[in-house]
């Protein structure tokens, strides 16, 4: 038994199964759930590589698997990495029926989530790009249900994302070349022009992030949510793993500053833009870029601190993008489409939903006493120590998306609130919705409280890295 | 024997990519298509094994069949109004890539080691491809544009690189691409239970 059988093989069979159960949408639904459960245990509690007692038998979980000559590798030190993919997989899964979203999503966001741990297993990087590439044709059947015409927002995401493979695959011969030979400058330059680009499509970094508004503005909130979630959280790790395995690429001042440029740029512009929006979709596509911009600032410290910062992200954003597509999910089985004008006054039929909604996108733009602010704080404190101008940039993005935030929090209430000012009806959400919901704002709360509990969690993730602490 | 003739490559992948451009018959592009991957064959063959070579040819061919299986509807590749002046102008823009592939070939040989006729051949196919995502809103259009990319890429890439593992694994993303498009073409027209 190795590791990659059980987190990468395992599942994908898995998936198999659950498709074909998805005339027995519980059934289904059950299975899948379970599945992610039990990836996410088996995560954090089954070592590897280590001798397990199971009775009076012996058994070690292998950490290579071995195939064509080349290998998958989850080690010990890997499963922070897992906890983390299979858990947002999980958190997902688990509000799939409520947010009515379509059920290809449960055996194809198995097959995504594990293509994707594929792609962090394998060795050498490059192919992760192949791995990759497989993920993202494995979502189109989600984002683009059977029915469904495809918007132009899924076929920039196709193009956007396909782009970024065989950079990849290049920057990843350029790399091999450069470890032969490490004063190639040809092949230095080579491989920083060959990564950047392939990791700025992947990410969305400006300008390559049409994509995203565009994306969540036309496709099921929660399937969109899940993209916008998981495949640049899966390129930035994959991100920091190079850059922790190339001692030359961590030392270079110039990649940090272009990692400095791409995410306050990514802050800057999506949360100015996302500031003058009038649709809920778009305003979601711009509210991820934002995010993945402040991984790329985070990263760019090129410090300790910049890591820790870089993994302690993570909770929140997965638990506030959750609750988002969740909350948007529900107000749009009523209203016509994403517009403001449709989403008008909603707060008085769908009350739980609304709440939920302003107090995800509130935590992502950094709202104090939210989950994001005590991380967003350290992380401007930082910036502005040795960079005042960007950490001004970076203030001006966050101040765009509050913005948005409170203007959104106007329309959903019609502009009434307070005593009076809205009529509460019937509440629209059903049982099952607003527990979730409630779940996660509770979540948000508690980690924006208690901090100090959750986020030194996170930073075993860094411990996946050759670089990190 | 392929090496003598290494300019007929180029100039095959060159027009037939202008043809995708500019062509409405969703047939004959895909047609066009076929050639391509055989001039893409033809010039992998100049740097690989020909028995490997023949990966790009198949994969490429079978992509081709399943978008062609998919029958998709005159919205799915033709513009919603054609005119001769529009295709003037994809022709020009076709016309002014290739230049730009021709004038940058010295400074890119400069950088990357490879045959002259397959990195020709890789810029011709990224350009025009890149040219064809750009203009394009049609999904068929889009994949056979993604498609031309990759082949550019697996151009440029075999030059550097021969291994019988990416070989493998870029053929089966070319065809998951023509899946995944051909799902996308058809998803409209499919019922809930398909």
């Amino acid at each position: 038994m190795s590791a990659p059988l059980i987190w990468v093989i395992m599942p994908l069979l898995a998936a198999l199964l659950v498709w074909g159960l998805l005339r027995w949408p519980r059934a289904a639904q059950g299975l899948a759930v379970s599945l992610g459960l039990m990836l996410t245990l088996l995560a954090v509690f089954l070592p590897v590589g280590e001798i397990l007692r199971v009775g009076s038998r012996e058994m070690i979980i292998e950490p290579v698997l071995e195939f064509a000559g080349r290998s998958l590798v989850l080690d010990n030190a890997m499963r922070p990495m897992l906890v983390l993919l299979y858990g947002a997989l999980t958190f997902w899964l688990i509000g799939a029926r409520a947010a009515r979203a379509h059920a290809l999503l449960l055996p194809f966001g198995i097959g995504v989530a594990a293509m994707l741990a594929a792609a962090e297993a394998v060795q050498p990087v490059l192919y992760a790009g192949l791995l990759v590439e497989g993920a993202v044709l494995l979502s189109l059947p989600f984002l683009a249900p059977p029915g469904q015409t495809a918007g132009r927002g899924v076929f920039r995401f196709l193009i956007f994302q396909t782009l970024g493979m065989p950079l990849l695959l290049l920057g990843g011969w350029a790399l091999a070349g450069v470890a032969a030979n490490p004063s190639d400058v040809n092949l230095i330059r080579l491989a920083m022009l060959f990564l950047g680009f392939a990791f700025a499509f992947w990410l969305g970094v400006f300008p390559f992030y049409t994509w995203a508004p565009q994306l969540a503005g036309q496709t099921h909130p929660y399937a969109a949510g899940f993209v916008l979630l998981i495949l640049p959280m899966a390129a930035l790790l994959m991100l920091l793993e190079i850059l922790g395995a190339t001692g030359w690429l961590r030392a270079s001042a110039d990649v940090h500053d272009v990692l400095r440029l791409s995410g306050g740029l990514m802050v800057v512009t999506a949360g100015i833009w996302a500031a003058f929006q009038r649709d809920l979709g778009r305003l979601f596509g711009y509210t991820s870029i934002v995010q993945t911009g402040y991984s790329l600032l985070a990263l760019s410290l090129g410090q300790q601190l910049g890591n820790e910062i870089f993994a302690m992200m993570f909770i929140p954003r997965v638990v506030s993008l959750a609750l988002w597509s969740l909350s948007a999910a529900v107000l749009r089985q009523s209203a016509p489409d994403f517009s403001f004008k449709s989403l008008e006054g909603i707060a008085g039929r769908y009350p739980i939903a609304s709440v939920g909604l302003a107090m995800a996108f509130l935590s992502l733009g950094g709202l104090p006493l939210l989950a994001e602010f005590p991380i967003r704080q350290v992380l401007l404190q930082e910036i502005a120590a040795d960079h005042p101008v960007a950490a001004l940039g970076v203030l001006l993005g966050g101040i765009g998306l509050l913005f948005a935030g409170f203007r959104f929090l106007s329309v959903i209430s019609g502009g009434n609130v307070g005593p009076g000012g809205l009529r509460w009806r019937e509440m629209g959400e059903t049982p099952g919705q607003v527990i979730l919901i409630a779940g996660g704002m509770l979540i948000l709360l508690f980690v924006g409280l208690f901090p100090r509990l959750v986020f030194p969690v996170m930073t075993g993730l860094l411990r996946v890295f050759p670089g990190g602490p | 024997m392929l090496a003598d003739f290494a300019l007929v490559p180029v100039v095959l992948l060159g027009s037939t990519a202008a043809f995708i451009l500019v062509s409405q018959n969703w047939r004959a592009s895909i047609l066009a298509l076929a050639i391509q991957y055989l001039a893409v064959f033809w010039l992998t063959g100049l740097v690989w094994p020909l028995g490997l070579a023949t990966v790009k040819l198949v994969a490429g061919w079978i992509a081709g069949a399943v978008l062609g299986a998919s029958r998709p509807d005159v919205e799915a590749f033709a513009d919603s109004s054609p005119s001769v002046s529009y295709a003037l102008f994809r022709l020009c823009a076709a016309g002014l890539m290739l230049v730009a592939a021709f004038s940058l070939q010295q400074a890119a040989e400069a950088v990357l080691p490879l045959q002259p006729q397959v990195l020709m051949g890789g810029m011709i196919l990224i350009g025009l491809g890149l040219l064809q995502l750009g203009m394009s809103t049609q999904p068929l259009r889009i994949i056979l544009g993604l498609l031309s990319v990759l082949s550019g890429f697996e151009l440029v890439y075999a030059g550097v690189e021969t291994a019988i593992l990416i070989a493998g694994l870029q053929a089966l993303v070319t065809l998951g691409l023509a899946l995944g498009g051909a799902y996308l073409i058809s998803a409209p027209a499919m019922g809930e239970n398909e």
